[in-house]
């Protein structure tokens, strides 16, 4: 029987789309590669990346192993195996019969759940809500047991699937609580307190919360992409060659086939893979500027609220000050009278604590709005501090795109340039004098 | 093997075929357009409406904050009135002589002294800080609402430039009118940090 004439086309537009996912993995990778660790607290609106501890006050309890842990996924799949038998006609035309082993495993059971919880590290923490995330958690339990252990019949169900072998496969992956995680999405405001969370976008490239670093995580993607395109080349040239070889095409046309459709199939490959790359340098670019404005969005933040604060602060000491003399007043009267209880019935309710005023000295409490505005003034330089880092490295990262190959050749296809980085001026590199003395 | 559209596309002939070709393609070609077209669209009205949020923001800041600046003003001076009342009452209760002034005078100071109990439970540590300390920590709420909302439009701004810049939407987005959106400034004089003096 000759294969159908559709078969190398089906091979080649099956091709095209593992060249597809191919892409997708790529751009999955340059995503990665390309966005800078943020701290929790330079986390800004939009697509961030985050490296820290999962911390929840309310962690989860995995439903196997009983592990404390922000997500988990569990499933139980039961074995079975089965003879079948069936009849046949084999090549003289003698009805037979013949006996077939079929195994296999079902699913019968599986579930999870995911809590919002914190990243957390060294500058402070940010909500993360796992919903919709692509969640790559560590296997805390993975065991195949018999009706004799307790998982058997206490975390799975009672019925047996038919033919079954009675053996379970237990398997559970979380995210335990304290673990080391990686998470890139997008962050967005929250709606109870002024501060971003991350959470599930459809916007976004990629929302991926995963117990591997950085470093695998790409890793994977680099491998997915070698993956698909070797794939898509299998299948393009393999159904191409298994038509060529039934027709019969002479040996000729055949190396001359399949020569053309590898070229064909490279020429797909690699304008589709110079269209990615510039549309992701493009992008880049463009996450380089919105860095530098987020940078500039700091700076007005800074310029707004700080006077204002000192403005507080001057005005709680000035209170304070005028409260402290009309106290000192009042108190070297209480010290003048004879005696407070003495005055009259009507005092003697509030005469104890007018004896408290006379004995203790009033707190200065205008020293907490000093330490207010001493915080917020280490806040503020803070986040400005990592809003500038988060720039230089995205500008790093989009510079360097310029300077590698092949990707300086795509970049150059829509002549970008490089950004330039943030310094310091001369005199503030010099270490600052710390003055008391005026 | 001989199926009905094949039957009506070799009755049309050549011509017509073509056609009708060129008609599908161009179909394909209008709806992909179509979503493009309307899908910048959206991202920019995504940024019309994250500039209104930070307006949203600045309206609140406007409106908000000189309120909360008065009321602890107000309380503040009231916190002083009622020790100032403290002082004058127990002053003329001390130098009065006649009996009757003294009765007069210890109810004022008494009066005086359970407003003062009222504004300060735990005397004598003022009440008056905490609302301070309060506004301190909402102006800095509202500047941090600000510039994440700022930092929103700077997203959109940035989803959007990136969708005009892309191919092959950079070959049509001119063509259709869309511009680059800038990202947000702020104005030279205000990047320095502000000097802090009392």
């Amino acid at each position: 029987m000759a294969l159908s004439a559709w078969v190398p086309f089906a091979g080649g537009a099956l091709g095209v789309l593992c060249s597809l996912g191919a892409l997708r993995a790529g751009r999955r990778r340059r995503f990665i590669d390309d966005t800078p660790t943020s701290k929790a607290r330079g986390v800004f609106i939009g697509d961030v990346e985050l490296k820290g501890s999962a911390e929840c006050e309310t962690p989860l309890v995995s439903w196997l192993a009983g592990a404390r842990c922000v997500w988990y996924s569990w499933s139980i799949s039961e074995r079975w195996r089965r003879v079948v038998r069936e009849t046949y006609t084999d090549e003289k035309g003698n009805v037979r019969t013949r006996t077939r082993v079929e195994s296999g495993s079902t699913v019968v059971a599986s579930g999870g759940d995911a809590a919002p919880f914190h990243l957390l590290d060294d500058t402070g923490s940010v909500l993360v809500r796992p919903q919709g995330a692509d969640v790559e958690g560590a296997t805390v339990l993975s065991t195949t047991c018999g009706p004799s252990h307790p998982l058997y019949y206490g975390k799975g169900p009672a019925l047996a699937v038919p033919y079954s072998t009675f053996e379970r496969t237990f398997h559970e992956s979380a995210l335990p609580l304290h673990a080391r995680i990686y998470v890139i999405g997008r962050a967005r405001e929250r709606r109870d307190v002024v501060a971003p969370e991350i959470a599930h976008d459809k916007r976004a490239e990629l929302y991926l919360i995963s117990v591997r670093d950085e470093a695998r995580i790409s890793g994977g993607y680099a491998w997915a992409y070698w993956s698909w395109v070797l794939f898509g080349a299998l299948l393009a040239l393999g159904s191409f060659f298994l038509w060529g070889n039934e027709e019969p095409l002479a040996p000729e046309h055949l190396a001359f086939g399949t020569a053309l459709v590898a070229l064909g199939y490279a020429l797909v490959l690699g304008g589709g893979w110079a269209w990615m790359v510039h549309n992701s340098i493009v992008g880049l670019r463009e996450r380089v500027r919105q860095g530098r404005a987020n940078i500039e969005v700091q700076l007005k933040r800074r310029h707004d609220l700080i006077p204002r604060l000192a403005a507080v602060v001057q005005g709680l000491a000035a209170h304070e000050a005028e409260v402290q003399e009309t106290l000192a007043a009042l108190r070297a009267q209480v010290a003048i009278a004879p005696g407070v209880a003495g005055l009259g019935g009507g005092l003697a309710a509030v005469a104890p604590r007018l004896v408290a005023l006379k004995e203790s000295y009033p707190r200065l409490v205008a020293q907490e709005g000093y330490l207010e505005l001493q915080r917020e003034l280490s806040d503020s330089e803070q986040r400005i501090a990592l809003a500038r880092t988060y720039y230089n490295d995205i500008a790093s990262a989009y510079n360097a795109r310029l300077l590698v190959v092949p990707d300086r050749h795509a970049a150059a296809l829509s002549g970008l340039r490089a950004e330039p980085l943030l310094s310091a001026e001369g005199f503030e590199r010099s270490v600052v004098e710390v003055e008391f003395a005026t | 093997m001989n199926p009905v559209p094949w039957r009506i596309l070799r009755a049309m002939g050549p011509l017509l075929v073509a056609l009708l070709i060129l008609l599908g393609v161009a179909l394909v070609v209008g709806l992909w357009l179509m979503g493009l077209y309307n899908g910048l669209v959206r991202l920019r009205q995504a940024v019309k409406n994250a500039f209104a949020n930070i307006d949203v923001q600045l309206k609140r800041r406007h409106d908000l904050i000189p309120n909360l600046v008065n009321t602890v003003k107000g309380y503040a001076a009231h916190e002083k009135d009622t020790l100032e009342r403290v002082v004058n009452a127990r002053a003329r209760a001390t130098s009065a002589t006649a009996p009757a002034d003294k009765l007069k005078a210890e109810g004022e100071l008494t009066q005086a002294l359970g407003r003062l109990l009222m504004v300060a439970e735990s005397y004598p540590e003022l009440k008056a800080n905490t609302n301070f300390l309060q506004l301190q920590g909402e102006l800095t709420q509202t500047e941090d609402k600000i510039a994440y909302t700022r930092q929103g439009y700077n997203d959109s701004a940035t989803a959007y430039n990136t969708a005009i810049k892309v191919f092959p939407a950079v070959l049509l987005a001119g063509m259709f009118g869309f511009g680059e959106e800038p990202l947000f400034e702020t104005p030279a004089a205000e990047r320095e940090a502000p000097k802090v003096s009392f």
